[in-house]
């Protein structure tokens, strides 16, 4: 029982850590935001954030994020590409 | 007389005996000659151990030549258009024979720590790097990987963020 418990808690750490994706998650202003071809780089509260997104759901969680930077208000991203931006 | 004649051919038989008998003991006393002559000790398992990392670092070393051969082996060579000089330009047109997966691993390795290394060259932005020939000539797993090492190197302090990210809002 305390080896499943354990066993739990490091699985739960390993996702809760998010190593590839740190900087995602989290709200903060928009410093930066930048498509590449393969994916968005957002730069939120100071801390860099990369998810893997193509095609239109690149350009609009780019542009979304693009009008948060623009106006410094706050944004969110997500690992899974989900995107949220401070009311304007 | 027949005394004599039957000694002597139970001396023969016994004799034969005994040799046969000896040969067939022969391998198991091969199997445990090491232990009966040689006690195990904390020397001897160094020694031991000495030797099979020699030969493993001779394992390694005639694996690493066979690669060698296959990744240049001229079946296999890039065509003459491509460049080859250059510490970046060779792993980045190496040629990969298709379906040695480890070697496509290790020419991938090889690659994204190419396309990492220039990403902190002198000089380089974001934009810059996301349209260099080390970063767009990997496959999209590979980009997402160095973009994931990036943004971690990005993150730690590790890339000087004026330089790499022009228009990055402090």
């Amino acid at each position: 029982m305390k080896k499943l418990i354990m066993s739990i808690a490091v699985v739960a750490a390993m996702f809760a850590s998010g190593a590839s994706y740190a900087g995602c998650n989290q709200w903060g202003v928009v410093n930066y935001v930048y498509k590449a071809n393969n994916g968005v780089l957002a730069i939120i509260g100071g801390t860099a954030c990369f998810v893997s997104v193509t095609g239109t759901n690149a350009t609009a969680i780019a542009a979304v994020l693009a009008t948060a930077n623009a106006n410094n208000k706050m944004g969110y991203l997500t690992t899974t590409g989900e995107v949220a931006i401070e009311y304007q | 007389m027949y005394k004599t004649l039957i000694g002597m051919l139970a001396g023969a038989l016994l004799t034969l005996a005994g040799t046969h008998l000896f040969r067939a003991d022969e391998p198991a006393s091969q199997n445990k000659l090491p232990q009966a002559q040689a006690p195990v000790t904390t020397a001897s398992l160094d020694q031991r151990l000495v030797q099979i990392a020699s030969e493993l670092a001779l394992l390694q070393a005639s694996v690493d030549r066979l690669n060698a051969g296959i990744s240049h082996s001229p079946a296999v060579a890039p065509p003459e258009n491509v460049a080859q000089s250059g510490p970046l330009a060779s792993p980045m047109n190496a040629t990969v024979p298709k379906g040695d997966n480890r070697m496509d691993a290790k020419e991938l390795a090889l690659q994204k720590q190419n396309a990492l290394n220039q990403s902190s060259s002198a000089g380089m932005t974001l934009p810059d790097f996301m349209a260099s020939k080390q970063f767009t000539g990997l496959p999209p797993e590979a980009q997402d990987e160095v973009m994931q090492e990036l943004v971690r190197r990005f993150n730690n302090g590790e890339i000087d963020r004026k330089q790499f990210i022009p228009g990055y809002k402090y």
